[in-house]
């Protein structure tokens, strides 16, 4: 079976790599929303800041559970390279994604509790 | 017989060794003559991983004994109140030399050695890929570290905190050289740590006996695979950092100068990037040792091997997460601050997997308590107390209670000293009988334990009460009314207490340890993995078939079959150094790999590269530049043999099997290490990206500055139109040179290559111009800082390529370059296009985010 090294690794730690990605995301965009000040834009209400975090975070769950699923349901043995790769990374793939949606989910709940820029010293 | 061929063959030779005995006389007389290390004097350029490995362990044990000396005279001056042993300014250099060495020249280097040293036997390879770096980053660091730790006697120390943080540490408040033995020091350290990385990161992939899948692979090897990785993610932000700080003391650049549109949060982000990964990066292969010691201590296999990768991969992941949490007092929003508490908590998890993982593989066994085993423990019980602190600091409320006091010096030596120190003895007493001929004393170990244990937690437990009644860290004396002196008291008992630990294991090395011989005592624990396999200088006579985890227990007779010859390569075929490279996955034999032996070169590159850095650090400007040369000639001379093309067709290495034994392109081990430096690279130029942008937030409304031109973009589409078409003639050469095969060297490729390094050194040119013509000085303000320095980026990449390209040139006309043989040429050609994407992303950014923006 022929290996695809760097696609089975970055399979197998998509996870991880989304949580990265929404964390750089999330803080990013609420640096940039202190700085420029535009954390008091509203949209339906809310803090247009604290809604773009709260769906960034929706969107990397949904992208969580869909490395879940992928590997979960087998369907993953394609991208392993084989059914004897995919026995050892299949699970892998499941449980850091699985640990990556906790940390997501962790990370994101802050937004609903603590507003945008309090504190900040400047 | 095909690569294919072999696979399929590699897989039924699970069942018939794939060698006949006896082996021809002479063959096993060959195999040592070509591992022999040199004698006399040209011992000290001996490049074997057995020796290599030993001696920087040795190397990060002596500064482990210089730190601790440090700490000794520290926690003697606060064991009283209003002591005057010695005052503020020594104290001063001794808390940030202790850090520094503790830090950077111990357990980094210490646990990278032990990589350099166990990896080869346990993946039974004969060496790591390249084996003169290894040499060359021991000897740098070791030359380089002891040069640091003699400014002490000087007066010379660095004195502003392990940590550095300017203004403090700038031209302003620090003048003098001290900060920049710091500065200097520790960036060419780090630079030495990311060379064995490379070799480590391409050692753990490519050569692993045949059949050691990664399902199949040691934790410890997967430990020190993440490790090397974050290695190679976390380091360059912190070069990035010092080159930027000496760059603002040298020439006041003013990257942290606040008056100047600079932050010296900019410092902080940069270096906790690195800082709190490091903290990960020293933890997680100390956890490889406990994961390899645990299951042979308990007699049987760890328990959820699966779950202890996916912790070692989430760990190495979140840890570049957390590093705001050293940052919870400085300003920022708390919302900030909360995603940062999030992600200090979420990786307490991957944690917990492996502490649990470790209780159960103990459970399901019968342990044996012996002096591995005791260090195990002590180091479960400290690294779990420290890990509980480490969730209490990551509460943003509790932090700013405790921030800079000694609850956080107590915390962090539990988890460090904890979570390091205590595996490292544990892997000193477990493996010593690998590398000696006799085993360290259990009697004498088991006192080593006691008092380091015991003085370990005497020292710092009260650290915590210090700290939470308000003694704050880095004070070189306190009052004696405030109610301290007895919890210091107790502290610098504990301290002496360790000492005598340390000095009785000295005492133990000194009486037991007997390396470089052909002697050993054997299999002492009766463990599973292959570093216990009977070895020479050669490692093990044949390279096993590995058909399980814990191949010793697993595979009946393997030892024996080993030894006898009957397995792989049972001798040198090539007449040189070789070993077997096999696929990164499933570990399927690709080609033998010719490796380079000792080598004067090695040696003294090492030392004139430490020259260099010494006398900028001292402002001997023209001996530098003169050790700089001298290094990079020693380089060259270095490397001109490590690309020997192919010696011979293919090489039979047991059971039908034929491997070529040079081959190019993405198979190469050569292409991965050039990969992994890319990456390297990548990483810096990504922070010094992100640097840029970070001023930007620091200067809204001011980015450029007033009065600040931008250059015309007639000069950015130029000098990204001579970046292009010099990647452009290289890729031309590459095409040529394919088509021509083995038709010898070829003057096109000369000319071409020629060509090209005046088209790139054009595009740096017109770029640094058009900035200079607008009267933009990297002196006046961050945004010429930052802009000047992503041109300096460049042209260090510039002048190294155009080296490159000359080496390239001349390996051609000396007949060692075609189509075939052309290792060297593909690396030049990697180098140069990601220079050019580099060069285009900068000038992009450079010229048209201002536009953007304004």
């Amino acid at each position: 079976m022929r290996e695809r090294f760097v696609t089975q690794i970055l399979l197998m730690t998509a996870g991880l790599i989304i949580w990265a990605a929404h964390l750089g995301f999330v803080y990013g965009l609420n640096a940039l929303a202190c700085t420029f000040d535009f954390a008091r834009l509203e949209l339906f209400g809310m803090a247009l800041t604290t809604l773009t975090i709260g769906v960034a975070t929706l969107i990397a769950l949904g992208a969580e559970l869909l490395v879940l699923s992928f590997a979960v349901a087998g369907l993953g043995a394609m991208g392993f390279g084989g059914q004897e790769q995919y026995r050892f990374m299949g699970p892998i793939t499941a449980t850091l994604a699985g640990l990556s949606a906790v940390a997501v989910l962790w990370q994101g709940l802050p937004v609903l509790v603590v507003p945008v820029c309090a504190g900040a010293g400047g | 017989m095909t690569q294919t061929e072999s696979r399929t063959k590699g897989n039924r030779l699970e069942e018939h060794l794939p060698n006949s005995t006896p082996r021809p006389e002479g063959e096993l007389k060959e195999l040592e003559r070509v591992w022999r290390p040199p004698s006399g004097w040209n011992y000290i350029t001996v490049v074997n991983n057995t020796y290599i490995g030993v001696f920087y362990v040795g190397a990060a044990f002596l500064f482990f004994i210089l730190a601790g000396i440090l700490a000794l005279v520290m926690r003697t001056q606060l064991a009283v109140p209003e002591n005057d042993l010695i005052g503020q300014d020594l104290y001063n250099q001794l808390f940030t030399m202790h850090g520094t060495i503790m830090m950077f020249l111990f357990a980094v280097p210490a646990v990278e050695a032990m990589g350099v040293y166990l990896l080869p036997n346990m993946q039974a390879a004969r060496d790591l890929p390249f084996p003169r770096l290894s040499a060359y980053a021991f000897w740098a660091y070791f030359v380089g570290g002891l040069v640091f730790f003699s400014s002490i006697f000087f007066g010379l120390s660095p004195k502003g905190g392990w940590f550095m943080y300017p203004p403090l540490t700038s031209y302003e408040f620090s003048p003098g050289i001290n900060a920049d033995f710091w500065l200097l020091g520790i960036g060419f350290i780090e630079i030495s740590a990311i060379a064995g990385a490379i070799e480590i990161i391409v050692g753990v992939l490519r050569t692993r006996a045949p059949g050691q899948s990664l399902d199949k692979l040691p934790i410890y090897a997967w430990t020190m695979l993440i490790f090397a990785g974050m290695i190679v993610f976390a380091f360059p932000a912190v070069i990035l950092a010092t080159a930027l700080l000496e760059l603002e003391r040298a020439f006041h650049w003013p990257f942290f100068v606040a008056e100047k549109g600079g932050s010296p949060l900019l410092w902080q982000h940069l270096f906790w990037f690195f800082g709190h990964p490091e903290v990960y990066i020293i933890f997680l292969p100390a956890a490889g040792f406990v994961s390899m010691i645990i299951p042979t201590v308990a007699q049987t296999p760890l328990v959820a091997y699966r779950l202890v990768v996916v912790a070692l991969l989430a760990t190495g992941f979140f840890s570049f997460g957390l590093w705001v949490h050293h940052m919870f007092t400085t300003g920022l929003p708390q919302l900030s601050l909360s995603f940062f508490s999030a992600a200090s908590m979420a990786v307490s998890i991957p944690s917990g997997i492996q502490v649990f993982a470790w209780i159960a593989t103990l459970a399901a066994g019968r342990i044996q308590l012996n002096t591995p085993a005791l260090f195990v423990l002590g180091f479960m019980f400290t690294f779990v107390l420290g890990g509980l602190t480490g969730v209490m600091v990551a509460m943003v409320p509790f932090d700013w209670q405790v921030h800079d006091t000694y609850f956080v010096v107590a915390h962090f030596h539990y988890v460090l000293f904890g979570g390091m120190v205590f595996p490292l003895f544990a892997a000193f007493y477990y493996w010593i009988p690998t590398a000696s001929a006799r085993p360290l004393s259990e009697r004498l170990g088991r006192w080593v334990f006691g008092l380091i244990f015991i003085g370990f937690n005497t020292a710092f437990f009260p650290m915590h009460i210090t700290g939470l009644v308000g003694m704050p860290r880095r004070v070189y004396t306190y009052p004696a009314e405030l109610g301290w002196d007895t919890l210091n008291m107790i502290s610098t008992a504990g301290a002496f207490m360790i000492a005598s630990g340390v000095l009785l294991f000295v005492v133990d090395l000194i009486r037991n340890f007997r390396p470089f011989t052909n002697k050993s005592p054997g299999n002492v624990w009766n463990a599973g993995t292959l570093e216990w396999l009977p070895s020479g200088n050669y490692q093990t006579r044949s390279i096993p078939i590995v058909t399980s985890r814990e191949p010793l227990w697993d595979q009946p007779n393997l030892p024996e079959d080993v030894e006898a010859g009957r397995y792989f390569l049972p001798g040198a075929p090539t007449g040189g150094r070789e070993t077997i490279v096999t696929s990164p996955v499933d570990a399927r034999p690709q080609y033998v790999v010719q490796m380079p032996g000792p080598s004067w070169p090695t040696v003294l590159a090492a030392v004139f590269t430490a020259g260099c850095f010494l006398g900028l650090t001292v402002k001997l400007v023209v001996p530098a530049i003169i050790s700089g040369l001298i290094a990079i000639v020693m380089v060259i001379w270095w490397l001109w043999e490590t690309d020997p093309g192919p010696t011979a067709e293919e090489i039979d290495i047991g059971g039908g099997i034929r491997l070529p034994t040079y081959v190019t392109g993405p198979m190469s081990h050569s292409w991965w290490a050039m990969v992994v430096l890319i990456l390297v690279g990548g990483t810096l130029f990504t922070t010094l990206i992100f640097s840029y942008f970070f001023l930007w937030t620091v200067n809204p409304g001011a980015w450029p500055p007033d009065g600040v031109e931008l250059p015309s973009l007639g000069w950015s589409a130029l000098a990204a139109g001579l970046y292009a078409s010099s990647s452009g003639v290289i890729w031309l050469a590459s095409a040529l040179l394919k088509r021509r095969e083995r038709k010898g060297p070829w003057w096109g490729l000369r000319l071409l290559l020629m060509a090209a390094v005046p088209l790139m050194a054009g595009g740096l040119a017109v770029d640094f111009n058009g900035h200079w013509q607008t009267g933009l000085r990297p002196e006046e303000h961050s945004y010429g800082a930052v802009v000047y320095t992503v041109m300096s980026v460049q042209g260090v990449y510039v002048a190294t390529l155009t080296l490159m390209a000359f080496y390239t040139v001349a390996r051609s006309l000396a007949g060692m370059l075609d189509g075939v043989h052309r290792v060297t040429f593909d690396n030049t050609m990697l180098f140069w296009h990601y220079m050019t994407a580099q060069g285009l992303v900068g000038l992009a950014i450079i010229h048209f985010f201002p536009r953007l923006i304004g």
